[in-house]
């Protein structure tokens, strides 16, 4: 009998069938080694226009290290723009991965064990993404190194009153430890992709990366513990990361920026944005390798209950951003707040952020969209494109209306700036391609475990 | 095969003889190429020591009349311009012109050769060329535009006295104000009349821009805000009235603004004239004959009470007409000012100083008709440009064709140099000899201090030559001319070239009598000649504030020089009324077209609170030019329209259907404050409540130092905006320029930039200019956001910039409530043409691309008064460091120095009731303050106007 949701409703299973180990290792491995005839034309169509996108990242790339940042559509006073959008953007994305994962391995939550080599490696390929930006955003990004503390001739270390060498150092954490933790999970099927490979030279590749894994009890104990530990590391992180992030901002006196309010709120909006990043890549990549059974309606609509928990969370921030402002009295933050962010040059970006992180979520409320692939991608897609708004809203318009009116300016990007976020989400579709391709991107030895654990539970159980 | 296998086995003898061959030619073949003048000292000149910069004093010419320079020249190259403080016309201050002269004389667009069609030429061909004609001069032509050198004036008098029948004839697109010849029929002899500001308390500017276009501009803006320096309500404070079309820096520094019609205007001098005479209780017949013409005047309801404001300040009273105005304008305005007692005091008359003044019939109409009567044999034409310049009606290009030599002067081969069969590049003041005076007949001399970067010659050299076998040298013209007024003494050659002015040589104030009845005979006569017709609109024509008469089109520092008013860089537009505008459906940027007698430009639109309403003002200056890269050859050209004379026509303006507007390349998008008192302003009697302001205490405390402790304040009573700061800055600071499309991304890098808010009506805005550069803060907030360093405090209460820490993450830039800091978003210093890098300043770094950069209150100043002051082992004095913006001011509106010691000139100034910090509330503690800007309307008549 199925167990009773919190609303009373028999929740979906997490696994359906009672598939064996031999069948559940083929099923995952075949989107490797044996892909139908259409998945490997659709895969390589995509990858081709991965590709093509990388390319001109790379050109974006390329014009922006030789022109210098004039490249780029920024000015004083918006001397940030889409980079450093894109970049928190990016960043963003990349908490949710480390959440299921992590977070919700530490709270026992098993539905994750479907989903969670997909969110990891999404969150290692967003913070690639996310990694690149604040370099290539340096007017001088030969000297990146001088906000690491390391022991220079001159004696002179990075400010540490500055939030940028600890945003630095967050971002290099965040992605190591992300690294490690999908590495480490990944061990034991990369030994079953070496076990399965067809060929020498792919067993050989797959053994190299297993490290010798071989399943004994000893490897498992340890492997365990290696994993707790790291999960038990990685939370945290997924707290501090975007705090500091937010701080970039926070630590600045510009109306719109300076706010204590950031950090919680940025954190909330960066798993907001990650939990859609998550569907956005789930249903497809279920739809087209057939995972219904392993990947079902119980993971979707956990996961946009979690994405509806966090977009009320952020409309709080949003009215929390509005009151304080009204309530502090600031000539500047009310204007910021009250003028020119929903009347000024970039009121559509206000509205169109608005409209896609307060109002789309509330879709979320019905089951039908919930557990249905298509409308809960159109909602991911949604999410996706207000939180790239939100930090469009948060970076240019609080710059392009300071304090002085007579410094006001506007922004216009160019087609670099374009090219920059248009390559960068081929680029890391590229990424996630590859990956869907050279490892399982369902945790084969996980599911088996949770098989093996919940027996009795398997056709609906939490 | 053999050869192959010998060369491989290389043989002992074989490696040897290379190895001998590689080291001799190691030791022969390097020569660069043959050393010629790159020989050092072997016994240093005693004037010069590498590194340490040697002031010469030398003057530049504008408009005829000389502003006294002193340029600071290092290892030969002058750098640096700055006022010569012994020349009435400059008093230590230098204007944008002055200060960016110096870019024009490493302008890579220069003419470097004489050419003949086109193909380069031998002086000497030339030479024979000017004296192959007749004798006497029959068919010889020489043009040339108004000036008051007295070498060119004794070299045209020797021109008359060899060349009798030559003709000489002067042309300037917007001439000076017609006063000689007034003066010879209302004063009854030729004079030309000289405002003193010093002595004026109640000053009446009519269409006058005293601190912009009008000679002497420097001076009357320093006498001015001489007395506008007020701490007190009881503190004497002038009081100035601003009358005409346009908005312009003396506008915006007069307490009230009455905008009117530039046709108006001898309108309202005739009505204010009418109720003084009424109030003095002059013959009714006099005040009956100007009733009609008043009858007209605008903002009569302000007549009566400025009337009685200028009599309450009797013989310190002025009413002052622009260049631009009639010459009845100028009768009416002398002759308020002598009813009011103020000839000899406030406004003197001197003999006419420019060349051949009182003979301006030989214009050039007069030219074109010789030469399309085929009378011109040999064309001289002198650094004037009239196939640009004249109206087009006059058709100078063709008669030009006619004539059989024709040579041009000119730096470019500009225009009227393409047209002419010679063209002889002329010399940059600073490669010259020669001399200038000044409006009040001051005279000053030119000297060169660099050779000449090209060749070419002067205006004197070159009259010269048309008279003379052998060609003098400039130095020897001058050295001639010199002796020919009866100072032959060597000694005093050199004390003047030293000096820069030759002293007692100011020009003579005869008495002068005012014929009223002329005056009002005049007024009734213009007032019947005036036929306006419906719909049509006022066409204003002035010289832009930078170009001026588009001469100075190829100085990329005053293309992109904001205009003082609308900020506009790069370009010109129509400046409309905010009235006129909605008439016309025009916003900013919309195209209109204004036509004029057959002829018609399209030209964008800008509104300008303040303008005249039925007026449009058209700024000369721009458009394409041949000789000139496209990007100098922004705006529209507007000589089309310019009348023949006045500067005042009528013309139909409408808007152009269907064109997109235009986006204008202006620095501030918004002029309002939007309730933010940042460019505050106060009465004078709200100053005695005030108390000196307090700095916020602060959580943490403000970084202590030793002193000195740097500081600077800014008045903004004084300050015009004449933007003059800002091209010395740039000068000396190696500031880039970085072009129109890089201004239209927001981009523009001047360290210090002039903020102006208008606040009020649009009809008759109050402005305030504010000069907005680093502010110093003692707890700066670029400071703790930069992750690497690279923007630290100085012990002496600087806030550094360290431009090899630099990464460029700009949160600096972000975290700057005031946006003053710069990025080096492309390579600028890379497009600087190679000669012009010869302008740095050794002194200042130069900017790699990706750097922010901003400020520094002239560090290398600082540090330089330092050293100074260490060897001669004395403690740095107050005012020995003036910052490069300072020192140029023309109204000394900026005071720096050390608030370490109470008794120092900015520690004084900060404590006036006015002073205050802008955003002081955010606790960044500015080292810069303003002094709010002191308003003294006259009671009642509202600051409105």
């Amino acid at each position: 009998m199925a167990e009773a949701t919190a609303i009373g409703r028999p929740a979906a299973p997490v696994l359906e069938g009672r598939p064996g180990d031999a069948e559940l290792t083929d099923a995952l491995l075949s989107p490797i080694f044996q892909p139908g005839p259409r998945v490997a034309r659709g895969w390589l169509l995509l990858v081709g226009l991965a590709v093509l996108a990388t390319g001109v990242f790379g050109v974006a790339i390329g014009a922006t290290l030789t022109l210098g940042i004039g490249a780029w559509g920024n000015d004083i006073p918006v001397a940030w723009a889409f980079a450093i959008v894109n970049f928190v953007w990016w960043i963003g994305i990349g908490h949710a991965g480390t959440f299921i994962s992590a977070f919700l391995l530490l709270l026992q939550q098993s539905w994750r064990s479907s989903i969670n080599r997909l969110a990891e490696a999404m969150t290692l390929f967003a913070v690639v993404q996310a990694g690149l930006f604040p370099i290539l955003h340096l007017g001088r990004p030969w000297f990146f190194y001088y906000l690491v503390p390391y022991p220079a001739t001159t004696g002179v270390w990075p400010q540490f009153r500055s939030a940028l060498p600890w945003d630095a150092a967050a971002i290099f954490t965040y992605l190591t430890v992300s690294f490690l933790f999908w590495y480490l999970g990944l061990l034991p099927d990369l030994a079953s992709a070496r076990d399965r490979a067809p060929t020498r030279l792919r067993q050989r590749l797959y053994g190299v990366f297993a490290l010798g894994w071989n399943g004994s009890m000893r490897h498992w104990h340890r492997h365990r513990i290696a994993y707790g530990l790291l999960a038990g590391l990685a939370t945290p992180l997924v707290i501090s990361v975007h705090s500091i992030v937010s701080l970039d901002f926070a630590i600045a006196s510009l109306p719109g920026w300076h706010s204590t309010i950031f950090p919680p709120y940025f954190v909330v909006g960066a798993l907001y944005s990650g939990f859609a990043m998550v569907i956005t890549l789930l249903v497809p990549v279920r739809r087209a390798f057939g995972l219904e059974r392993v990947v079902t309606a119980r993971h979707l609509d956990a996961l946009a209950k979690l994405t509806l928990a966090m977009g009320l969370l952020i409309t709080y921030a949003y009215v929390c951003e509005l009151f304080t402002a009204w309530y502090t009295g600031d000539l500047y933050e009310r204007y910021v707040a009250f003028v020119s962010r929903p009347l000024g040059g970039f009121a559509g970006a206000y509205w169109l952020m608005l409209a896609c992180n307060v109002l789309a979520p509330h879709l979320l409320w019905l089951r039908r969209v919930r557990t249905r692939g298509l409308p809960l991608l159109g909602v991911a897609v949604l999410i996706q494109v207000g939180m790239w708004t939100e930090r469009f809203v948060i970076v240019v318009t609080s710059l392009s209306r300071d304090f002085l009116p007579s410094s006001w300016g506007s922004y216009a990007p160019t087609w670099v700036d374009w090219s920059l976020l248009g390559g960068s989400i081929g680029f890391f579709g590229l990424l996630f391609l590859l990956f869907l391709r050279v490892v399982p991107f369902v945790p084969i030895a996980e599911l088996k475990e949770l098989r093996e654990t919940r027996p009795e539970g398997l056709e609906a159980t939490a | 095969m053999e050869d192959e296998s010998e060369r491989r086995a290389l043989s002992r003898r074989a490696f040897l003889q290379l190895v001998t061959a590689a080291a001799a030619t190691a030791g022969t073949a390097c020569f660069r190429s043959p050393l010629d003048t790159l020989v050092p000292y072997v016994e240093r000149p005693p004037e010069l020591t590498p590194g340490v910069g040697t002031p010469y004093a030398t003057s530049f010419e504008l408009d005829g009349y000389a502003t006294g320079v002193v340029v600071e020249c290092r290892e030969g190259r002058p750098i640096k311009v700055e006022g010569n403080p012994l020349h009435p016309a400059s008093g230590g201050a230098a204007g944008v012109h002055e200060q960016a002269a110096l870019l024009d004389l490493y302008d890579p667009t220069r003419a470097r050769a004489l050419t003949r069609d086109g193909e380069v030429a031998s002086w000497s061909a030339l030479s024979a060329a000017l004296r192959s004609g007749a004798a006497d001069g029959t068919g010889l032509h020489v043009l040339l535009g108004p000036t008051a050198s007295p070498l060119v004036a004794a070299q045209l008098a020797r021109l008359r006295e060899r060349r009798p029948r030559a003709r000489i004839h002067f042309f300037e697109a917007l001439p000076p104000a017609p006063t000689v010849a007034l003066a010879s029929e209302i004063l009854g002899r030729p004079l030309q009349p000289l405002p003193d500001l010093g002595r004026a308390r109640c000053i009446v500017a009519a269409d006058c821009d005293l601190f912009g276009a009008e000679p002497f501009a420097l001076r009357h803006a320093a006498d001015f805000a001489a007395g506008r320096r007020v701490r007190r309500p009881s503190d004497p404070m002038s009081r100035l009235y601003a009358l005409g079309p346009t908005p312009t820096p003396t506008a915006d520094a007069a307490d009230h603004r009455l905008p009117c019609t530039g046709r108006a205007v001898p309108h309202f001098l005739a009505a204010l004239l009418e109720a003084v005479l009424r109030a003095e209780g002059a013959p009714g017949e006099l005040t009956q004959a100007l009733a009609p013409i008043a009858a007209a005047a605008p903002h009569a309801g302000t007549i009566e009470r400025i009337a009685g404001d200028l009599r309450a300040h009797r013989g310190e009273a002025l009413v002052v007409a622009g260049r631009g105005q009639p010459a009845v304008a100028h009768a009416l305005a002398w002759a308020l000012t002598d009813v009011l007692g103020g000839i000899g005091k406030t406004l003197s008359f001197t003999e006419p100083l420019l060349a051949d003044a009182t003979n301006r019939d030989e214009t050039l109409p007069a030219l074109v008709d010789a030469m399309a009567s085929g009378a011109v044999e040999r064309l001289v034409i002198l650094e004037v440009d009239p196939a640009r310049l004249a109206p087009p009606a006059l058709r100078f290009a063709d008669a030009v064709r006619r004539v059989r030599d024709s040579v041009a002067l000119a730096p470019h081969r500009n225009e009227t140099a393409a047209l002419c069969r010679w063209h002889a590049p002329s010399l940059h003041a600073l490669e010259s000899w020669g001399d200038g005076r000044a409006l009040d007949g001051t005279v000053s001399l030119v000297q060169p201090l660099v050779r000449p970067l090209w060749e070419g010659c002067t205006r004197a050299e070159l009259l010269a030559a048309l008279v003379d076998d052998d060609a003098a040298s400039g130095r020897a013209l001058l050295r001639t001319a010199w002796a020919a007024e009866g100072r032959d003494a060597e000694e005093a050659f050199t004390a003047a070239l030293a000096r820069g002015v030759v002293e007692a040589s100011a020009a003579r104030r005869p008495a002068a009598r005012i014929r009223l009845d002329a005056v009002i005979r005049m007024a009734g006569e213009a007032a019947a000649a005036e036929t306006p017709r419906d719909g049509d609109v006022e066409l204003v024509f002035r010289p832009d504030p930078a170009l001026h008469d588009g001469r100075f089109a190829a100085n990329a520092w005053l293309q992109e020089l904001p205009d003082p008013v609308t900020k506009l860089t790069w370009e010109n537009a129509a400046w409309l009324g905010p009235e006129t505008a909605r008439g016309l459906g025009a916003s900013d940027g919309t195209w209109l077209r204004v036509a004029r007698e057959g002829r018609s430009i399209e030209i964008p639109a800008i509104i300008v609170p303040g303008h005249a309403e039925g007026s449009v003002t058209l700024l000369l200056g721009f458009g394409p030019r041949s000789h000139l890269p496209a990007s100098h050859g922004g705006g529209v050209d507007v000589t089309p329209l310019v009348p023949a004379g006045l500067p005042l026509a009528s013309g139909l303006v409408t808007r152009v259907e269907g064109r997109p507007p235009h986006r204008l390349a202006r620095t501030q998008q918004s002029q309002r404050q939007h309730d933010r008192s940042v460019a505050r302003e106060r009465t004078r009697e709200s100053l005695e409540a005030a108390e000196a302001p307090r700095p916020l205490d602060a959580f943490y405390a403000p970084p202590q130092g030793d002193p000195p402790q740097w500081a600077m304040t800014v008045d903004l009573t004084v300050c015009t905006g004449c933007s003059a700061c800002v091209v010395a800055c740039q000068a000396e600071n190696d500031v880039p320029v970085v072009g129109r499309d890089e201004i239209l991304r927001g981009r523009e890098m001047h360290w210090l930039r002039i903020d102006r808010y208008a606040e009020g009506g649009d009809a008759a805005p109050r402005t305030v200019s504010q000069p907005m550069l680093c502010q110093q803060c003692e707890l700066a907030p670029c400071e703790y956001v930069c992750p690497v360093e690279a923007t630290v405090h100085s012990r002496d209460g600087l806030n550094d910039m360290v431009y090899n820490r630099c990464v460029g993450t700009r949160f600096c830039s972000n975290n700057c409530p005031y946006k003053v800091r710069r990025f080096n978003w492309r390579d600028y210093q890379a497009d600087v043409p190679e000669v012009t890098r010869l302008q740095r300043n050794p002194d200042v770094t130069v900017r790699a691309r990706g750097v922010m950069e901003k400020c520094t209150y002239c560090v290398q100043r600082i540090r330089r008064a330092q050293i100074r002051a260490r060897r001669d082992a004395r403690p740095l004095e107050d005012g020995e460091v003036r910052t490069a913006c300072q020192q140029t001011c023309p109204t000394r509106a900026i005071t720096f120095g050390s608030i370490a010691d109470a008794q120092s000139a900015v520690s004084r100034t900060r404590a006036a009731p006015q002073a205050y910090a802008v955003l002081e509330e955010l606790g960044t503690r500015p080292r810069t303050m303003y002094l709010a800007r002191v308003r003294n309307p006259l009671p009642g008549l509202g600051v409105d106007g």
